[in-house]
């Protein structure tokens, strides 16, 4: 009788392990999706948030300096997110090639940041010929793209 | 046996309760998050439809005179632009920006209706904007004015 009793015993504690286990371990795969559920939607509200215009004058000749081989662009935050000038955190592209964050030169012109409704200037040392051009900027999964003849 | 069952189905129950609680908690506030910045983004879409401006006209001063000449003494001249604010919303005067010869101008003067202090071009007042030159020799040709939302104008300086 004694030894049935420590049979139900043994099965007791380890049907009760077996279910702290499963139980452990679906709160964990639920935290990790919860986790995953919150970085998500915190980007996506960030892209929504973030929108960038590029105000450059295409009609005037400043958009390239052709002593120093270098594009300039004007691109005004025109979202609700602050933006980092950083030229590591903008991607940007010359006629579909893209230019080297270290050919890239970021530099506020209306203040000190880039907060919304500010103005940065983007220099890229990237030479070009005679004729049509396009530069497409990157920021945060916001993009904008001027056409330009040089 | 029975005891085995029970214990474990309470264990197994509490744990889906846990983690129904988990998820309840972060999944409504995430979808709240990406609601309210869509919600922002109409509201952006909106304002943009809504902002629209036109410049009545550009001139070149090289002589000033009046305040202005004594604001900017040592300017070459003056880039004045007069535009009509033609939408529906108000627009800021710090989110105005001023491309001449599409060099950026950081200093800028306004004046709405004569008002050189407000800092709100409501719809259909006249804002007269003023970029000092301090380049010598300076013949500017073309004057960009950009303002909420992107929405620009351009038009040559006479």
């Amino acid at each position: 009788m004694a030894l049935v009793s420590v049979e139900h015993l043994v099965l007791f504690i380890a049907s009760l392990l077996i279910a702290a286990t499963v139980a452990g371990a679906l709160i964990g795969v639920v935290d990790r999706g919860s986790n995953a559920v919150t970085q998500q939607s915190m980007a996506l509200s960030d892209s929504i948030d973030t929108d960038i215009t590029i105000i450059s004058d295409r009609g005037s000749d400043a958009m390239y300096d052709s002593g120093d081989e270098q594009i300039r662009v004007l691109v005004k935050n025109t979202g609700e997110t602050h933006l980092n000038p950083n030229s590591s955190r903008i991607d940007v592209l010359v006629n579909g090639d893209f230019v080297h964050p270290d050919d890239v030169t970021v530099t506020p012109v209306s203040s000190d940041g880039w907060a919304p409704q500010e103005v940065v200037l983007v220099k890229i040392d990237h030479g070009l010929d005679a004729g049509d051009h396009r530069v497409t900027i990157h920021v945060n999964r916001n993009s904008d793209t001027i056409q330009f003849r040089v | 046996m029975g005891f085995s069952v029970s214990g474990a189905t309470v264990i197994i129950i509490l744990g889906l309760l846990v983690a129904f609680g988990v998820a309840m908690a972060t999944v409504p506030a995430g979808i709240d998050q990406v609601t309210s910045a869509q919600s922002a983004s109409s509201d952006r879409l909106l304002g943009q439809q809504n902002t629209d401006f036109e410049i009545v006209d550009a001139k070149w001063d090289d002589e000033p005179g009046g305040l202005l000449g004594f604001l900017f003494p040592e300017a070459e001249g003056l880039v004045i632009v007069n535009a009509n604010n033609t939408g529906t919303t108000t627009i800021e005067i710090d989110d105005i920006d001023v491309l001449v010869d599409g060099t950026y101008r950081e200093e800028v003067h306004t004046a709405v209706n004569g008002n050189n202090e407000t800092r709100l071009w409501q719809p259909n007042e006249t804002i007269e904007i003023t970029a000092p030159l301090f380049e010598e020799g300076a013949d500017p040709e073309r004057v960009k004015v950009i303002v909420t939302h992107g929405i620009s104008e351009s038009a040559g300086v006479g």
